[in-house]
This record gives C-alpha cells, sequence and structure tokens, in this order.
C-alpha cells in the first residue's frame, strides 16, 4: 500500500511540474494565424481619403499619418502631414515607439494600398492597436482631392457637394491652384489704383 | 475492506486527474496553424521581387503548358464562376486555412509546382500571399497586377497603361507643378508690390512739395 501511495504521488508530481512548462509555448503575445485572417477579411480598418482629407482640414490631434515608402518618394510627393517611416524600419525601436502610442490612430499609407497594407499586417500580428490603412493610398488622394474631376450636371447633389469639398480641401492644403495665374496681374491692378489714388491727392491738395 | 475502498477511491480521483489532464494537453497542444517565421523575417520578405509575379511575367506563366504554375483566384466563388483563369483553383480569402485548401496547396508542394495568388486586384491577393508565407508555405508568389490584366479582354493599348506594380507612384507631373506653383508665383507678386510702393513715395512728396 505504502508503495502504491507514493507511485500515485509521484506520478502527480511529475505531472505538476510538466503543467509549469507547458504553458510558456501559448503565452506569445501575438495574434494567431487565424484570427489574424478573420482581421484581414474585415474590410474596417480602411479608412477613406476623404475621410482622412476631412481630418486633416480639422487638424484632428488624434491622427498620424504614417508614409512607408522609400524616403525618395515620400519627397516626391506625399499627403500634407504624413511623417516618413520606410517600411524597413518597422520592427525597429524609433518606428514602435511611435506606433505604441495609444491615443492615435496611426494610419499607414503608400502608393497604394498593398505596401501599407503589408505593414498593418504585421503590426497586427505583433498586437498593435488602432491602426489603419488609408484605402487607395497617395495615388487615389493625388486623382480625388488634387484633380478632382467635377461632376456632370445631372449628377446629384452629394456628388456635387463632394466634389466642393474636395476643391476646398485641396486650396486648403496647397493654395488656389487655378489662381496661381492671376497674383502677378492683380498686383499689377493695385499699382493702378493706388497711382490714382496718389494723383487725386495731388490735385486735392494742389493750390 | 475499508483500506480497500479507500485505495479504490484514491485510484480512482488520481487515474481520473491524469486523464484530465492528458486530455488538456490534447486540446491545448494543437493549434491548426502555426507561424513559422517571425515579424522580422516576414518583414524581409517583402523586399523579395522573385516572391512576385509581374503581369507580364504572368502572360507567359499562362501560356506555358509544361504545369509547373497553378493559378490559386482569391476572390469569392462568384466573382471564380463568372471568369477565372484557365485552370485556376479557387480558394476564397475566408478558407485559406480550410482542411480543403491545406490538402490542395500539399499537392501542390508535393507535384513540385507554384502557386500564383492572384485577385480582382493586388490588394486582395496581398493578405492571403502573406499569412500563407508566414505559416510556412515556400512556393506561393503573389501577382501584382489586377485580374484585368490575366483576362485580357481590354484592348492591348488599355492593357499597357495598367502598371506592373501597384504600388508605382501614378502622381501626374502636370498637376503636380501647379499645386506646388503658387508658392514661386506669390513671391513674384511681393515684388511687383514693393516695386509700386517706391514710385508713390515720390509722387506723395512731390505733391506736398507744391
Amino acid at each position: 500500500m505504502n508503495k502504491k501511495y507514493l507511485l500515485l504521488a509521484g506520478i502527480a508530481i511529475a505531472l505538476g511540474i510538466g503543467i509549469l512548462f507547458m504553458p510558456e509555448k501559448n503565452t506569445e503575445k501575438q495574434v494567431q494565424p487565424e484570427q489574424l485572417l478573420a482581421a484581414i477579411n474585415d474590410p474596417s480598418r480602411f479608412l477613406s481619403t476623404d475621410d482622412i482629407t476631412d481630418r486633416l482640414v480639422k487638424k484632428d490631434p488624434a491622427l498620424m499619418l504614417i508614409d512607408v515608402r522609400p524616403a525618395t518618394q515620400f519627397l516626391a510627393f506625399s499627403i500634407p502631414g504624413a511623417v516618413n517611416f520606410p517600411i524597413d524600419s518597422l520592427l525597429s525601436a524609433p518606428t514602435q515607439d511611435m506606433l505604441n502610442q495609444k491615443e492615435m490612430d496611426k494610419v499607414f499609407l503608400s502608393s497604394s494600398d498593398v505596401t501599407s497594407d503589408q505593414a498593418w499586417i504585421i503590426c497586427k500580428r505583433m498586437g498593435l492597436k488602432r491602426i489603419y490603412v488609408l484605402e487607395g493610398g497617395v495615388n487615389k488622394w493625388f486623382n480625388t482631392i488634387v484633380k478632382a474631376v467635377k461632376p456632370a450636371e445631372a449628377a446629384p447633389t452629394e456628388a456635387m457637394e463632394l466634389y466642393q469639398f474636395r476643391m476646398a480641401a485641396c486650396q486648403h492644403f496647397f493654395g488656389s491652384p487655378k489662381m496661381g495665374a492671376n497674383p502677378v496681374a492683380t498686383a499689377e491692378k493695385k499699382a493702378v489704383s493706388v497711382v490714382k489714388k496718389a494723383s487725386g491727392g495731388k490735385t486735392g491738395g494742389g493750390c | 475492506m475499508e483500506e480497500l475502498n479507500k485505495t479504490n477511491r484514491l485510484t480512482i480521483i488520481v487515474v481520473a486527474f491524469v486523464l484530465v489532464i492528458i486530455v488538456g494537453l490534447i486540446t491545448l497542444r494543437r493549434p491548426d496553424v502555426k507561424y513559422s517565421l517571425s515579424p522580422a523575417e516576414s518583414l524581409a520578405l517583402l523586399n523579395d521581387t522573385a516572391l512576385v509575379i509581374t503581369p507580364d511575367q504572368a502572360v507567359a506563366l499562362m501560356n506555358d503548358s509544361a504545369g509547373k504554375t497553378i493559378f490559386i483566384d482569391v476572390r469569392n466563388s462568384v466573382a471564380f464562376e463568372r471568369s477565372h483563369v484557365k485552370n485556376a483553383i479557387n480558394i476564397p480569402v475566408r478558407e485559406l486555412f480550410a482542411s480543403k485548401s491545406k490538402s490542395a496547396f500539399r499537392e501542390i508542394e508535393k507535384a513540385g509546382q507554384i502557386a500564383v495568388l492572384y485577385g480582382e486586384t493586388q490588394q486582395q491577393a496581398n493578405g492571403p500571399w502573406l499569412m500563407l508565407r508566414q505559416t510556412g508555405y515556400k512556393n506561393v508568389l503573389m501577382f501584382t497586377g489586377s485580374y484585368a490584366q490575366l483576362e485580357r479582354n481590354l484592348a492591348d493599348s488599355l492593357l499597357k497603361l495598367l502598371p506592373q506594380f501597384s504600388e508605382t507612384p501614378q502622381i501626374e507631373t502636370a498637376a503636380l507643378k501647379l499645386i506646388s506653383a503658387p508658392a514661386g508665383v506669390s513671391t513674384d507678386a511681393a515684388k511687383t508690390e514693393k516695386k509700386t510702393v517706391a514710385p508713390l513715395k515720390k509722387t506723395g512728396s512731390s505733391g506736398g512739395g507744391c
């Protein structure tokens, strides 16, 4: 009987030690592949270019635009207010510090939405929260906001309002490009009108 | 008799305990799919151009009848039924880790073939490709174009306009110059204003000298 008890106690202790060693494999902070795939299937991570533009115009302080393209492409053109963190350095400490700010919405963007989505997937795997992807990327932003296309006469009111919003946003960021030809002319006009006033003063002050 | 009962009860309890732990071990230790690449290794994949197929390369592969390439359509079944690449397999994104899909991938690997994932756009194939790569599939490549470039229903001239990589910047230089111009023009305006101010002062003083 004693031997039996000893044997049973030995088995129990061995199992207890085994349990101690087991959970290490499962306490990874990473999101498991099947969950990550479900997150990829969820389109709510995509933010539209109009939505981002609205938040930029209103100077939303919780918005962080992260351009993951190489520096050359970033300098050629990027969305006003974006910061450049090339995707190669995505896992480096400075980038991760930026991405770990919990009060900000971090929106990845690239020329299209392929590289930005890749950055999103890797960050999501590491468990980062409040990360998003700009749908269509810089190309779409440029082609809808800067090159806003006026809708046809027969288009619904919403289309016209959207066009006006985009035009206003473009002027907000870059000044009015169509007025670019005129400032010289308006300056000349100003010079002419001022000269007239001076001559008027002359006659008034003349004896 | 009493001692026998105690032993029996003890044995039963311990056996039950062991059974519970064994069942726990079995159910806990096998997640169906596991990562085989770390995040850093996954990041390194993104630079590798050997892991993607451009539209030009894809057309060449489609015409090659040696059967070394299998095209995998990640769109939903409705789109697949409407039209798909000849001999393509349909594995919608949701079913990527289903057992049916896993056996399809295993067959492709056994036959030494290469799988090329394509979707309506590169964006659609991107997630599945990265997930498959991270979970250990080594013969999976991503198509960098849109399905229109594989279907080839458009005129060749229109097809040529579509880029080889979705991630090519498409910023029209003329439009870009327009939005960069106002800064330059406004400094000219300031200069002309300054020029007109000087003659004003002169006329003012001449008016007062009368």
